[in-house]
């Protein structure tokens, strides 16, 4: 039989109708979204490659070469002054040696190792008693810290004969 | 006969609409919000790395004006801690020193050459002379090396006086001197 009067179209309930549109809505704001982050990340990318030539371009050779003479020089003033607090001058223990000496004293032979302050002086005199008196003068020294005799004899022409280690006083030498 | 009817397929879309969004979301959107996230980590880095050199080549600069004004204070440092050995140098100032101090020369041994313990680049350089002459002459020429520009340093001194007063003192000295 033909229907003249025509069947009135389903209609979709309201709440359907919403949720759809709902996620259509979503699904546009999602592709939106990407379309949006992906043209931040590319953006993004190439802020961060001009950064990096931005960098690397600081380094010129120029900088670099100053940079390279002004760590030598930072060091070599360092280890200048390291080295000048070390520094021995010798020259001056002779000056307090020859104040330190006893008249009746013949020093015959004379070993100094500067880094270890110490001295070793071999020598010849007439009697145990100047030599008692030098090694009192060395000990009361202002640049003698400790005198040890460390050899003693008579010789043929009735000499004594000595040996004495002397150490002396850190800083003396510097 | 049932007639094909769109919105009998409504459901159905918008459950594929909801499992596509839950899709979307986690394979998509998230991996590039953490890439861009990345980035921006990095670009700001990269701006605090730029700040920095720049300060530091700022100061590298400055410094560099300032040794530039002290030129000749930097080159007493350079006569005294020169940067190569300069041997040849060396032994002239030894062999003028001995003349002027009123010394004979008399040997050098074989240099010989080493690092400083905690001193990078810094080198020693040792050598052992046998110089002949008065004893004030000595006490004269270790006066002369140990005021030098360059540093010089006496190690060990060694002597034996002569046996009559007209003979001259045979001195054995281990100097040391230094170079960067």
């Amino acid at each position: 039989m033909v229907e003249i009067i025509p069947k009135e179209t389903a209609k979709l309930p309201g709440w359907l109708n919403n949720l759809l549109f709902a996620f259509l809505i979503i699904l546009l704001l999602s592709l939106l979204s990407y379309f949006i982050l992906n043209s931040s990340v590319k953006r993004a990318s190439n802020v961060l490659q001009s950064l990096t030539t931005t960098l690397n371009e600081l380094r010129s050779q120029e900088r670099s070469a100053a940079e390279r003479e002004v760590l030598k020089y930072n060091n070599k003033i360092g280890y200048f002054f390291q080295l000048l607090d070390g520094h021995l001058e010798t020259a001056k223990l002779f000056n307090l040696i020859e104040g330190s000496t006893h008249p009746q004293i013949w020093f015959t032979k004379f070993n100094l190792n500067a880094a270890g302050d110490k001295a070793v002086f071999s020598g010849k005199t007439r009697n145990f008693a100047n030599l008692g008196q030098q090694i009192l003068i060395f000990k009361q020294s202002s640049w003698a810290s400790a005198t040890e005799l460390q050899k003693v004899s008579i010789s043929k022409e009735g000499n004594v004969d000595f040996e004495l280690l002397v150490s002396i006083k850190p800083g003396i030498l510097k | 006969m049932s007639r094909f009817n769109l919105i009998d397929f409504i459901p159905f879309v918008i459950i594929g609409l909801f499992v596509f969004s839950l899709i979307l979301g986690p394979t998509l959107l998230w991996p590039k919000y953490q890439t861009l996230k990345e980035y921006q980590n990095n670009i700001n880095l990269k701006e605090i790395e730029i700040e920095e050199q720049e300060q530091y080549f700022a100061d590298i600069a400055a410094i560099k004006a300032k040794l530039e004004q002290n030129s000749e204070a930097m080159a007493k440092i350079d006569s005294a801690l020169p940067d190569s050995i300069e041997i040849p140098s060396l032994l002239n100032f030894i062999q003028l020193a001995c003349s002027q101090s009123g010394l004979v020369l008399e040997s050098i041994s074989p240099f010989s050459v080493a690092a400083v313990s905690g001193m990078t680049n810094v080198k020693e350089i040792s050598m052992s002379l046998k110089v002949s002459g008065s004893y004030v002459a000595v006490k004269s020429f270790l006066s002369v090396i140990e005021k030098s520009a360059r540093l010089v340093e006496a190690e060990d001194i060694s002597f034996t006086s002569p046996t009559n007063n007209q003979d001259l003192f045979t001195v054995a000295i281990k100097i040391k001197v230094y170079s960067y």
